[in-house]
């Protein structure tokens, strides 16, 4: 150490005290640096490690590929495409990532207060972390900002995977949309391993096979500089992509049961007689699922979701109509399986059935005059169904229906699936706390009344029927394949139930179904297919009991027009496909169901023809 | 060689030293980036900075002294004719150039305000502790080249002249009701001069008091240093192996921020060496005041030595978010051709008193 001044006769008095005290505030002030450097470099260095492992450390998400749903015949119906989004890195931003932004939207041409907003909300929640804030750029966009990248620090091109439906509306109520999981569902915990800002399945198979769609996203964890560039890569992880979906659907089968509702709303199945297997499902009207894919505004979703036609409504599994005449197959075999009727007995229609003190009337004002159990069905006699029903009762009525399925659910693997209805007096008791009338069994046993089915209820019961009493549970998915072939998931046709109704009850039904379609009274012959044999049974379910019955159907207000039902299958002899169509406010069955019937059964016999061994036969690929 | 037989080598020593170190760091610090050519630029800087020690230490003491007004006049002139014509460079006017040099002449500043008021001082003719009346020109000397210094705008410059000049007033003497006076008039003078900032120095200030106020503004800066330093740990990541300077995470980094470079890289043991050295030398020329014989000469050696631990304490507590980010560069390490030949022109000063003796 110099030597500090000691002689007496320095220039200044008190030099000493001064000095001192300027050497100790010296030594005081370094003493405390020192002690600040310590706290900050021993006894704190882990967090700032870490800190510094967290500023130059990045892991940049891979995002997997949803796996791919094909038709049965291999065809692609949910893909997934490159879609680009402009990100910020706000923490690369150099001076206003906000001013980075707008910039931004100036030169895409896009609004910029939007996408400022959208960052300011989320930019604070992890460091580091790309907040997108312009999606789904076109190529020229792209391109404009990868020529002019470097005016723009901290903004990154981020490529997502798309979903994209190559037969939009087609497909919609069984494909579904995705989205982007919200904070409910992450809670709920519904989408097992699913995270933030993950796109998880919304809405029908993509939610419901959600799990084996999504993959598991990757990452690449990269060395990067203040200004976020990657110096180097520590490591990488591939994403894995989701497994493949193929269905039990045919997109040909599909498309042309759409078409053929031209302007009419309803909804329309089309099963494989001998498997369960769904070819093809139409709920009209129907939405773009590539919409959801891209996003939807908060007025285009409200939109969708008030518009009166329920438009992501699946009507096949959630719509509930009375199934009308459709259901007099239900009375007839109960009426066969109680010994209450028998095929030769014959009664007389005349136009009504007094009952009760007052007149249960028939469609047919005249009457049908002597009627047999396959006369009744040809010509849907009411009188005759009235008579069976009230001798059965409506126990043994509802003992039948749900021995064929009706009032619960097929289990297709489709997620919203309703029950429908088959009333019972316990059933009134429970939920309407009231007595059952008598004259309600009579307004049920012609498919009126409390009686309530989904299409594919119906579907798979005249399934039932072409099947002779074996019951088989209607499925989409048949099987789920991750990329490398290993099999996550299948089904393969599967009995649920053998009825034990003989097969001379199947016969009278079948052959008097087959008559509705082919004698001269029938009431279904607009569902004939030349050189076919077509069965089948009309419906008309009504929508309001009107006081007077006006005198043409053009007169009634569409809202209260009734639903036409038409329910059948072909081949009779090998039955291949049954299909099941109502048209809302369609009036009868007759005119509007039966010819759609007719024209999708046709198509699907033209696709499948039962010499080469049907859907099932060699034809077929997967 | 006779000249230099006399010459204590300690001092010039250990002014190389934090040089070089310096000179290492910059280096670090500046490689594989545009500005890789400053390590070697600095070298020559150094060569002229040895030559300025020797100009302040043959200088002859008597035109120190007698020169010191004239000086100061020549200093002051030029920092209002460059506030008036100045070179403007993004706001910023704080250099003078001739010829390829550019000079920061806030540098000159600082010797130019000391020698002043070591001038005033030594020929009052009335005994110390001095009161209001004395220092009111002494007052006006600082405030006359703070000012323009400030308004460069030189924040950081000019609130160290008014800082270096602490220590001559307090080794001068001044009435502890006229330190009342004075630290009253500041407290009172604070909100008027914090709203006649600039914008980006007032948030500079702000985001001093809450570093939460702005975690990606201006607060990032001193956020990225502290993390710098503390993940040095005891004994640094190494020589170019720091993540935080070799990214380019530290601001400024081979200037105001150096420091944050140097504790990165060689750790808390480097902290504690340059620090030890630095607190050694101003030792070690306040021990020249064993030669200094008269007013002017106590003045001098106290007021430079001083001068050198202040800008080095503050650069430092700033770098690690003790203090409000400025904009001070770290006597002999930051880069800066101005700071380094002047900081050793004072130091030839300071040792030369040694050779007068």
């Amino acid at each position: 150490m110099a030597p500090l001044p000691q002689r007496k006769g320095t220039a200044l008095p008190a030099m000493e005290k001064k000095v001192t005290a300027a050497v100790a505030a010296l030594f005081l002030v370094f003493f405390l640096l020192i002690l600040f450097f310590w706290n900050l470099q021993v006894l704190n260095h882990d967090r700032y490690q870490r800190l510094a492992d967290n500023n130059r450390i990045r892991i940049i998400q891979m995002p997997a590929n949803r796996g791919i749903i094909t038709d049965r015949n291999g065809i692609i119906l949910a893909d997934s495409t490159p879609d680009y989004s402009l990100a910020i890195i706000a923490e690369d931003a150099e001076d206003s990532p906000e001013e980075t932004v707008l910039a931004l939207a100036n030169l895409l041409g896009r609004e910029g207060t939007t996408a400022v907003g959208r960052f300011r909300e989320d930019a604070a929640r992890t460091p580091y972390r790309p907040v997108r804030v312009f999606e789904h750029l076109d190529e020229r966009e792209v391109a404009l900002f990868e020529t002019l990248q470097d005016r723009f620090p901290g903004a990154v091109l981020l490529v997502v995977p798309r979903r994209y439906y190559p037969f939009d509306k087609t497909t919609s109520h069984i494909l579904g949309y995705v989205g982007e999981i919200s904070e409910g569902q992450l809670q709920s915990g519904e989408y097992p391993g699913a995270k933030r800002r993950d796109i998880v399945g919304k809405f029908a198979l993509e939610k419901a096979f959600d799990r084996y769609l999504r993959g598991t996203d990757g990452g690449r964890q990269v060395e990067v500089d203040a200004r976020g560039r990657e110096i180097s890569i520590l490591g990488v992880t591939e994403p894995t992509p989701g497994a493949n979906l193929s269905l039990t659907l045919d997109i040909r089968v599909q498309q042309e049961l759409e078409e053929a509702f031209g302007e009419e709303k309803g909804a329309g199945v089309v099963l494989g007689a001998r498997t369960g297997e769904v070819l093809a499902m139409v709920s009209l009207p129907a939405f773009d699922p590539n919409e959801f894919s891209l996003g939807l505004s908060r007025e285009r979703w409200n939109e969708i979701l008030t518009d009166p036609d329920h438009p992501l409504q699946n009507k096949v599994i959630q719509g509930i109509y009375p199934p009308g005449s459709t259901f007099k197959v239900v009375t007839a075999i109960t009426g066969l399986m109680e010994r209450v009727v028998s095929p030769g007995e014959t009664l007389f229609c005349s136009g009504g059935y007094y009952y009760g003190g007052r007149v249960y009337r028939d469609w047919k004002a005249a009457g049908h005059g002597i009627v047999n159990l396959r006369k009744a069905i040809v010509e849907s006699c009411d009188v005759y169904f009235y008579q069976t029903g009230e001798r059965a009762g409506i126990e043994a009525m509802a003992k039948w229906g749900s021995i064929l399925g009706l009032g619960k659910r097929t289990g297709i693997d489709l997620p919203g699936e309703v029950e429908g209805l088959l009333p019972s007096p316990a059933w009134k008791k429970r939920v309407r706390k009231q007595p059952w009338f008598p004259g309600e069994t009579l307004s049920a046993s012609i498919g009126q009344g409390y009686v309530l089915v989904t299409p594919l209820q119906l579907c798979n019961l005249y399934s039932t029927i072409a099947r002779r009493g074996v019951r088989m549970d209607p499925y989409l998915v048949h099987r789920a394949v991750k990329e490398e072939g290993l099999e996550l998931y299948r089904r393969d046709p599967m009995v649920s139930q053998e009825t034990e109704i003989p097969q001379d009850v199947w016969n009278s039904i079948i052959q008097a179904l087959e008559g509705v379609v082919s004698d001269p009274h029938g009431t279904g012959r607009a569902a004939g297919i030349p050189g076919y044999r077509v069965a089948g049974k009309t419906g008309t379910a009504q929508v309001v009991r009107l006081q007077e019955t006006p005198s043409k159907e053009e007169d009634i207000p569409y809202r209260l027009r009734d639903h036409g039902w038409f329910a059948g299958f072909a081949p009779v002899e090998k039955p291949m496909f049954a299909a099941v169509v109502v048209v809302e406010h369609g009036g009868h069955g007759s005119s509007t169901a039966a010819p759609i019937v007719s024209r999708i059964l046709k198509k699907s016999l033209e696709f499948y023809p039962p010499e080469t061994g049907g859907e099932r036969g060699p034809k077929e690929v997967r | 060689m006779k000249l230099f037989r006399k010459l204590d080598p300690v001092p010039l020593l250990c002014a190389a030293a934090l040089s070089s170190a310096g000179i290492a760091v910059i280096w670090s610090a500046t490689r594989g980036s545009a500005y890789a050519g400053l390590p070697s630029r600095q070298g020559y800087w150094l060569l002229v900075a040895f030559a300025a020690f020797f100009l302040g230490y043959f200088a002859d003491r008597r035109h120190l002294e007698r020169g010191a007004y004239v000086f100061f006049g020549g200093v002051l002139a030029i920092l209002i004719a460059l506030l008036a014509v100045g070179k403007v460079s993004a706001g910023v006017q704080r250099w003078v150039h001739f010829g390829g040099l550019n000079f920061q002449p806030s540098e000159l500043a600082k010797i130019a305000l000391i020698l002043a008021l070591a001038r005033y001082f030594s020929r009052l003719k009335t005994k110390p502790p001095y009161g209001l009346e004395e220092i009111s020109i002494p007052l006006l000397m600082v405030a006359g080249l703070a000012l323009p210094v400030a308004l460069q705008p030189d924040l950081g410059s000019g609130l160290l002249l008014g800082l270096i000049s602490v220590p001559i007033f307090f080794f001068a003497g001044i009435r502890r009701s006229a330190v009342l006076v004075l630290g009253l008039g500041a407290a009172a003078a604070a909100p008027s001069l914090f709203f006649s900032l600039k914008e980006y120095q007032q948030n500079r200030i702000l985001n001093f008091l809450n570093p939460e106020r702005d975690p990606l503004g201006t607060g990032y800066h001193v956020v990225q240093s502290k993390i710098a330093i503390g993940s040095g740990g005891m004994f640094g990541k190494g020589f170019q192996q720091g993540t935080q300077s070799q990214l380019r995470f530290i601001p400024e980094q081979h200037t105001d921020f150096i420091f944050s470079v140097l504790a990165e890289e060689f750790g808390f043991v480097g902290v504690v060496l340059v620090l030890g050295l630095v607190l050694f030398l101003t030792l070690y020329l306040l021990g020249y005041l064993e030669y200094a014989k008269t007013k002017f000469a106590v003045l001098v050696v106290v007021g430079l030595s001083c001068a050198f631990a202040i800008q080095t304490s503050i650069n430092i507590a700033m770098a690690a978010g003790l203090l409000p980010v400025v904009g001070l560069p770290l006597p002999l390490m930051s880069y800066g051709g101005s700071s380094l030949v002047v900081t050793f022109l004072g130091f030839g000063i300071v040792a030369g008193y040694r050779r007068r003796r």
